[in-house]
């Protein structure tokens, strides 16, 4: 082979690696050769259709598994009523663990009332975005409470939890930066990395030195560097360990993000998350991420910390901008459900009290909790998706429904049935729960 | 390094490796595998495609079946790309 071959053999690989199409720089000009029959012929069937996409081809397997295997779909089952400790479905009375209805909020009279009262003010929307179409007094209201409870300047809205954290993550960060984050980290979070363009690395699970020795090598490398960590784990149920990360992040000038998702009502005496937990002042946290559909009872998402920080975000991040405003009734609520938090931390007191008896129910029957702490969030680790799916069934024809979690939204071969513990779930839900799962998982 | 690896990869074998193999997971574990699966003669039609589908679920989601029963399981699949089918009821 001659060199010519050789260079002419590199260059195509290198646009085949890069993804880019042959002869690229000509397709614009001769738009003919695109719609000739015999390249038409060359474009595979199933470049053209839904069905024949590769992910939902994908998703076939399970699907005829579940079939052959008399699998019932756990999954989009129809509730009628308030997700809380207890559910109705197709006319039959479940205890509920699959709910974020931590404090007991959604549904509470007094949240019901201010979401009505918002309602009957300002209609079900806000129109557009609130940059163009302006404010409804009850969204700023909202958001000056949530900087209240990270004692920090300012605080923005977003209309979903998961898109606070695309477009923040994705608008602030640029290729020249570096995100590094905890590997269970949330996926929105991942898809914000994709969107910024930056460097994305990712440390092992709760591990701090990993982290630290990471951005000791790397760290010049970068211009802007964002460390992020959740408060609670919401597939886990381990919290992160907030000190040590405060001290990295200041070692090595790089911003610190925790999702507190579900920490929120959950974590630390009074319920105001991790950094109460860990008695840290909320200045310490460069960026504070919380959604509104768990502990507050609405749907949305918001970012807590500095002026500069939050009102940069209110004029440019584009899931705020380009985006409809927060509905003034979900806004309402919410803002309602803060207030009861604080009003009620007895609520925080007994949620806490139910995780630890919860956990130690499953440990007393030798059931793999993995690295459940006893916050709210429990899982049962059980390894093999379908065998999870099929213990989750037998659950819900005993009474109990708590959901399959299966990768990818865990890793793989990690299937667990997760349990979401309410302050509503009582003492009787919580034993009669534990002989059930004797019962089905006793003999493990 | 790379593209000296795939290059080396195509002179040697007269096979084509997708980018998407040394992109995301460029073991010598997952390569060679690969290429012993090309060599072998597995090609990307239905029946292949399929296979491959069955044995990655499998391996994500830590299932132990036989044989014969991923046989079964690789039908059915192919019944439903040829059915259409309904995935929330």
């Amino acid at each position: 082979m001659n060199k010519t071959d050789t260079t002419m053999q590199k260059t195509q690989l290198i646009d085949r690696i890069l993804g880019r199409k042959a002869g690229m720089a000509s397709t614009e000009t001769a738009l003919p050769a695109s719609t000739h029959p015999k390249n038409r012929a060359r474009i595979p069937d199933a470049y053209t259709r839904f069905d024949r996409h590769p992910g939902y081809e994908k998703m076939l397997v399970p699907k005829a598994a579940s079939e052959r295997l008399g699998i019932a779909n756990p999954f989009f089952r129809v509730h009628d009523g308030v997700a809380g400790a207890i559910t109705r479905i197709q006319d039959r009375e479940y205890i509920n663990f699959s709910n974020y209805n931590y404090l007991g909020l959604t549904g509470h009279p007094a949240v019901n009332q201010a979401a009505k009262a918002a309602i009957d003010r300002y209609g079900t929307s806000a129109s557009a975005s609130r940059l163009v179409a302006g404010e409804r007094p009850v969204q700023r209201k909202l958001e000056e409470a949530l900087a209240n409870v990270y004692e920090v300047d300012d605080c923005i809205v977003f209309v979903s939890g998961h898109a606070t954290n695309v477009s923040t993550i994705g608008y602030l960060f640029g290729p020249k930066d570096l995100v590094i984050h905890d590997s269970l980290i949330h996926n929105s979070v991942l898809q914000g990395i994709q969107l910024s363009g930056a460097t994305r690395r990712s440390f092992q699970h709760n591990d701090t030195n990993a982290l630290n020795q990471i951005l000791a090598e790397i760290r010049g490398q970068f211009e802007r560097v964002l460390i992020v960590v959740e408060g609670l784990y919401s597939m886990d149920g381990d919290i992160c360990d907030l000190p040590p990360l405060i001290e990295i992040k200041r070692r090595h000038k790089a911003f610190l993000m925790v999702d507190e998702a579900h920490s929120l009502g959950v974590l630390g005496k009074t319920g105001k998350g991790i950094r109460e937990h860990f008695d840290i002042q909320g200045k310490d946290v460069d960026i504070w991420m919380g959604t509104l559909s768990k502990t507050l009872a609405g749907c949305g998402g918001y970012i807590a910390g500095e002026r500069a920080l939050v009102e940069h975000l209110k004029y440019a991040a584009p899931g705020f901008v380009y985006s409809v405003g927060v509905a003034p009734s979900l806004a309402a609520a919410s803002l309602e459900a803060l207030r009861i938090m604080q009003k009620e931390p007895e609520r925080v007191t007994r949620l806490q009290a139910q995780g630890q008896q919860f956990l130690e129910a499953m440990h007393s029957l030798g059931i793999n909790t993995g690295l459940a702490q006893g916050y709210a969030v429990i899982p049962a680790i059980i390894g093999s998706s379908l065998k999870a799916a099929r213990l989750s069934n037998q659950f819900f024809e005993a009474g109990i429904n708590v959901q399959p979690i299966i990768h990818p939204a865990v890793e793989e071969k990690a299937a667990r049935l997760r349990f979401f513990l309410s302050f509503l779930h009582t003492d009787q839900h919580i034993s009669y729960t534990r002989e059930v799962t004797k019962k089905l998982m006793g003999n493990r | 390094m790379a593209v000296r690896l795939s290059l080396g990869i195509e002179q040697r074998f007269r096979v084509q490796l997708p980018a998407m193999l040394l992109g995301s997971s460029p073991t010598v574990n997952n390569v060679s595998t690969w290429i012993a699966g090309k060599l072998a003669g597995h090609d990307d039609s239905e029946n292949g495609q399929s296979t491959d589908l069955v044995a990655g679920f499998l391996h994500q989601h830590g299932e132990e079946l036989t044989r014969d029963e991923m046989h079964a399981l690789d039908e059915d699949v192919r019944r439903l790309a040829e059915t259409g089918t309904r995935m929330i009821v």
